[in-house]
């Protein structure tokens, strides 16, 4: 064995052969093609993620109230939210977010509001923390009293109403809210809802609601439950209301649920905010 | 020379090698502890040793003193992070908000910054009292826990909108709680129990009652009588059965359900007196349709749910703890879950809300 060999061949020389060269060669622009084409690909790819990151992180930093006034952030916003509302919305407030009557749940095109005025960060809020979901966080101080019950409120005492009383509050706000009903019934009906009912406490003296509690509007003509017939408001009256809207905290991702809020926003506001917001939220509606 | 021909004469010339044995060859493969250019096997057993050593070091050090993933770049949808717990920029909203009583952006930077500041002294605080161990001694801290483990539990169920076959099940189950509310107008009239004691005190309730059959005026029956009326606090004609069974008392009221409109009752004696009923009108509650009652088909259906998972968890908790009770109560208690969990699981209890 002639010891020149040692060092000169070996298994590692092998890829250098002709065979091999050859169909390297023959391969060659095929392979760097192939390369080329995968670095496109991931560099593209990278560069639309990074793109969606920057939006997704100018969503969350923005003023929420001022993001529907950036048209960019509008667009993917809505875009964003638009699977997460089909996944877990929908099959309460339906697929154009009209609600369900039948089941007490808001028609979320009409720009009318029972817990705050609508603002982003309101229904930001609202889908956070949810509607006597059990957050404490949430939107949970108040439910409809069950009048017909022997103790109509879980919270505090008090007083059933008699049948007929029950009647004449109805009769009360079928003539307060301008439909046909009987006068002499609802002067008693509006007695019983200044004093015995306590009916005032919540929905105010003059029986257009408060929004920081959560009590609608009796007056306003738009019904979360039914459609305003004698039949519905009795059932209201007699077996109370308390619906629940869940707190998606734990559930969702905070951009995801920032851009569920502007989607509602928008769907029930045609015009952009009115409200008073200075060259600081715009700016940082724009992603400042 | 073609790659098999090297490879062969390169084993022929190792075999060789060995066969020979010689100690000069050796040296000469595997070369000194400093030429990098060969193998030498204590440079690799050192190498390999002193690799394992850096690595287990590393990983050591990792794990004694890890603190989780670490970040110093705070995430879009917080406002802060104060030992990498998060402070969101919602609770940072809702906070000004709350505080100034305007929306966010209305508020100054220099409003903004108060209400940053108190927010990152309360969480500095928070964490202070969970190391002092506050949650487990704390009365509203435990039950805001309680509450909030509760929340988590059913967190599933308040999440899932039910398919409306699974509320009409729900419905078909529990027909009799949805259905309108009975109501009573009566006449509860009494021989009080003074002029009650007398020998022909019941002829007397019986012979009223006749009259009152003969549709002889209440009035004129009282008065003839002796009876008085009982009449409730603040009560009209017409009130709903829960109302009725007070005022009348459960014996009364057993007897008023089985009265129709115009019918008067038998003498019932009771410990006031002799009473005798007239119904005046009793309108008995009526099945409700699904769709009249669906909203509180849903709120009851979900309720029901939630009832369910929270005792499954507790189940789960106990069987999963160690609970030991005093030996003065143990036997009790022992008894008393034995008496629940049989009550839980009842077939007729299992449906209900």
């Amino acid at each position: 064995m002639a010891p020149a060999d040692t060092g000169t061949s070996s298994p590692e020389a092998a890829p250098r052969s002709p065979g091999r060269r050859r169909l390297r060669d023959r391969l060659g622009w095929k392979v760097w093609s192939g390369l080329g084409l995968a670095i496109l690909v991931i560099a593209g790819g990278t560069s639309y993620l990074a793109g969606q990151a920057g939006l997704r992180a100018r969503l969350m930093r923005a003023d929420p109230d001022a993001v529907v006034q950036s048209p960019e952030l509008l667009r993917f916003a809505i875009a964003y939210a638009q699977p997460a509302y089909d996944r877990h919305c929908a099959s309460c407030h339906g697929d154009h977010l009209q609600g369900d009557r039948r089941n007490g749940v808001p028609d979320l095109t009409r720009p009318a509001w029972l817990y705050g005025e609508g603002r982003v960060a309101q229904i930001e809020h609202t889908i956070l923390h949810g509607i006597r979901a059990g957050d404490p966080k949430g939107w949970n101080l108040a439910d409809m009293p069950a009048f017909a019950q022997a103790e109509p409120y879980k919270r505090y005492k008090i007083p059933a109403l008699e049948p007929r009383e029950i009647r004449d509050v109805v009769e009360f706000m079928l003539v307060t809210g301008g439909k046909a009903g009987d006068r002499a019934a609802a002067d008693r009906g509006a007695k019983i809802f200044a004093a015995k009912g306590q009916c005032f406490d919540c929905h105010s003296a003059d029986a257009q609601g408060d929004a920081a509690i959560g009590a609608p509007n009796l007056i306003d003509d738009i019904w979360l439950y039914g459609s305003g017939s004698r039949e519905d408001i009795y059932d209201s009256v007699a077996r109370g209301r308390s619906g629940i809207c869940p707190a998606w905290i734990q559930e969702l991702t905070p951009v995801t649920i920032r851009a569920l809020a502007v989607l509602v926003y928008a769907a029930s506001h045609k015009e952009p905010p009115q409200t008073a917001i200075g060259s600081r939220g715009a700016a940082a509606g724009t992603g400042g | 020379m073609n790659v098999q021909e090297t490879v062969r004469r390169e084993t022929a010339r190792q075999d060789a090698v060995r066969e020979d044995d010689a100690p000069a060859d050796v040296k000469s493969v595997t070369g000194g502890f400093w030429d990098f250019k060969r193998v030498n096997p204590m440079r690799s057993m050192i190498g390999f040793g002193l690799g394992a050593t850096i690595g287990l070091g590393i990983a050591g050090f990792g794990l004694f003193t890890a603190k989780g993933t670490v970040t110093h770049v705070v995430p879009p949808e917080n406002v802060a992070l104060v030992n990498q717990r998060p402070i969101l920029r919602t609770d940072f909203i809702a906070q000004i908000e709350t505080e100034l009583g305007k929306p966010f952006a209305e508020a100054t930077l220099a409003e903004r910054l108060k209400v940053l500041d108190e927010m990152l002294r309360e969480e500095l605080f928070v964490q202070r009292g969970l190391e002092l161990d506050f949650p487990g001694t704390d009365p509203d801290t435990r039950t805001a826990l309680v509450a909030a483990v509760e929340q988590q539990v059913v967190a599933d169920i308040t999440t899932h909108q039910p398919a409306d076959a699974e509320l009409q099940k729900y419905f078909e189950e529990n027909r009799a709680s949805y259905a309108t509310e009975g109501t009573m107008a009566l006449h509860n009239l009494v021989l009080p129990k003074a002029k009650a004691s007398g020998p022909d005190a019941l002829a007397t309730v019986e012979k009223a009652a006749d009259a009152l059959r003969a549709h002889t005026a209440l009035d004129e029956v009282v008065k003839t009588y002796g009876l008085q009326e009982v009449v409730a606090e603040h009560a009209s004609d017409e009130q709903f059965y829960f109302a009725q069974k007070i005022h009348l008392g459960e014996g009364l009221y057993e007897r008023a359900l089985t009265l129709n409109d115009g019918d008067v009752s038998a003498p019932i004696a009771a410990a006031d007196g002799i009473h005798v009923i007239q119904m005046v009108k009793q309108v008995k509650p009526l099945p409700l349709t699904f769709e009249r009652v669906r909203s509180q088909v849903l709120n009851d259906y979900v309720t029901a749910a939630k009832k369910r998972l929270e005792d499954a968890d507790l189940r789960y908790l106990r069987d999963k703890a160690d609970i030991l009770i005093a030996e003065d109560y143990a036997a009790d208690y022992e008894k008393h879950q034995a008496d629940a969990t049989a009550e839980g699981t009842k077939p007729a209890e299992a449906g209900k809300p």
